[in-house]
């Protein structure tokens, strides 16, 4: 059943179908590379973190930023780093099954 | 466009507002003054009210020109202005500034339109405080958008 | 990866506008006595519209163009500041916001029960 929910992470980490995501690097037609997903949206939670912190700054230093946008950010980058989080319990999950598994 | 921008609007307008208020008392505390800083009868003074660019730097200014709009603007009272307005001469012989025909020059001052004024100027200065609680609450309605 | 769906980029955009508009209104209402000081009125309908129209993306598109109040009445001093009605639209527009704002809370608390719930 673990082993099922892995096949299924891309699923989970693929965009909304509602706008395509050219960031995303196609491999073959339909199948990206697992890995390359991960790493791909590792990156864009990283950028998602950078940006929060760029509109904290902004907001802190010169209050430019309107307060809804900087809380708008944080509340994306926060959520982002949740999910990634629970991709990575589900990777370590996964791995710690096979693990256990007698061949 | 941010809430510090709303406040600061906010606020010029109720400086202005003070200051008109503060001009309008003092009206009022001589209506009777004969004898004013020039000698003569104490002359109204009337504030002017001059919409102005609020905390307008270079580049804010420059992005509301480039796109095609003003910027946010407050209100400055650009000056207090005398008022020319004919002293009212009341009959009263009695006065020590009376002149030969008993007439004395008294201030241009109404003070039922004073009284009027003061009351328009303190219901413009509500009006701007209930702006300012209005951002109050835009503000705290933006935080409750994160953290839980 | 997308933690926001279109109608929350819409939420967020809304948010934006009603911000603006509320900047103008209370500009019109700190110039409630200045003379020959023009009303003034953001016309966001179309730029809502397109906030949450088809394909609208994350990126914010034009701004909405702020035009002369049409509700403005001309007084002898070349005003046009009516300010009962600046401070209705004020308290609507507030209000506005706050309804769109606790909607978007709500929409992030939807998000994160929906990863968090994942844990099992």
């Amino acid at each position: 059943m673990k082993v099922d929910e892995v096949s299924r992470l891309d699923d989970i980490l693929r965009p909304a179908s509602s706008q395509p995501q050219p960031a995303l690097p196609e491999k073959a037609p339909g199948r990206t590379s697992f890995a390359d997903l991960l790493k791909s949206s590792l990156e864009e939670v990283n950028s998602l973190q950078q940006e929060a912190d760029r509109a904290i700054r902004e907001l802190a230093t010169t209050g430019k930023t309107s307060l809804h946008d900087t809380m708008i950010a944080l509340e994306r980058a926060d959520l982002s780093f949740r999910l990634m989080m629970q991709v990575r319990n589900k990777i370590v999950e996964a791995y710690q099954e096979i693990m256990r598994m007698t061949v | 466009m941010d809430e510090n921008v709303i406040m600061a609007i906010s606020a010029s307008a109720m400086r202005a507002q003070r200051l008109r208020m503060d001009v309008i008392a003092a009206n009022l505390a001589n209506a009777e003054t004969t004898r004013g800083a020039d000698g003569g009868p104490y002359r109204r003074r009337a504030v002017v009210f001059k919409a102005e660019p609020v905390a307008a730097t270079f580049e804010g200014e420059l992005q509301a020109r480039l796109a095609g709009r003003d910027g946010p603007l407050g209100v400055r009272v650009s000056a207090v202005v005398e008022d020319r307005g004919e002293p009212r001469l009341v009959y009263d012989p009695g006065h020590p500034d009376a002149n030969a025909d008993g007439y004395v020059a008294m201030p241009n001052v109404n003070v039922l339109s004073e009284m009027v004024d003061l009351m328009n100027a303190s219901r413009a200065f509500e009006a701007n405080v209930t702006a300012v609680n209005a951002a109050k609450r835009l503000m705290e309605a933006a935080l409750e958008i994160s953290g839980r | 990866m997308r933690i926001m769906d279109a109608v929350m980029e819409g939420l967020a955009r809304a948010l934006d506008l009603r911000e603006e508009r509320q900047r103008v209104l209370t500009q019109n209402i700190a110039n409630a006595d200045t003379p020959g000081y023009r009303a003034r009125e953001l016309d966001f309908r179309q730029a809502l519209e397109a906030a949450f129209g088809e394909g609208s993306g994350t990126d914010k598109g034009p701004g909405a163009p702020i035009v002369n109040d049409p509700d403005g009445i001309l007084r002898e001093d070349g005003n046009t500041v009516d300010l009962d009605r600046q401070m209705v639209k004020l308290s609507t527009n507030a209000g506005s916001y706050r309804v769109l704002s606790r909607i978007l809370a709500r929409k992030f608390d939807m998000v994160r029960m929906a990863i968090e719930e994942s844990r099992r």
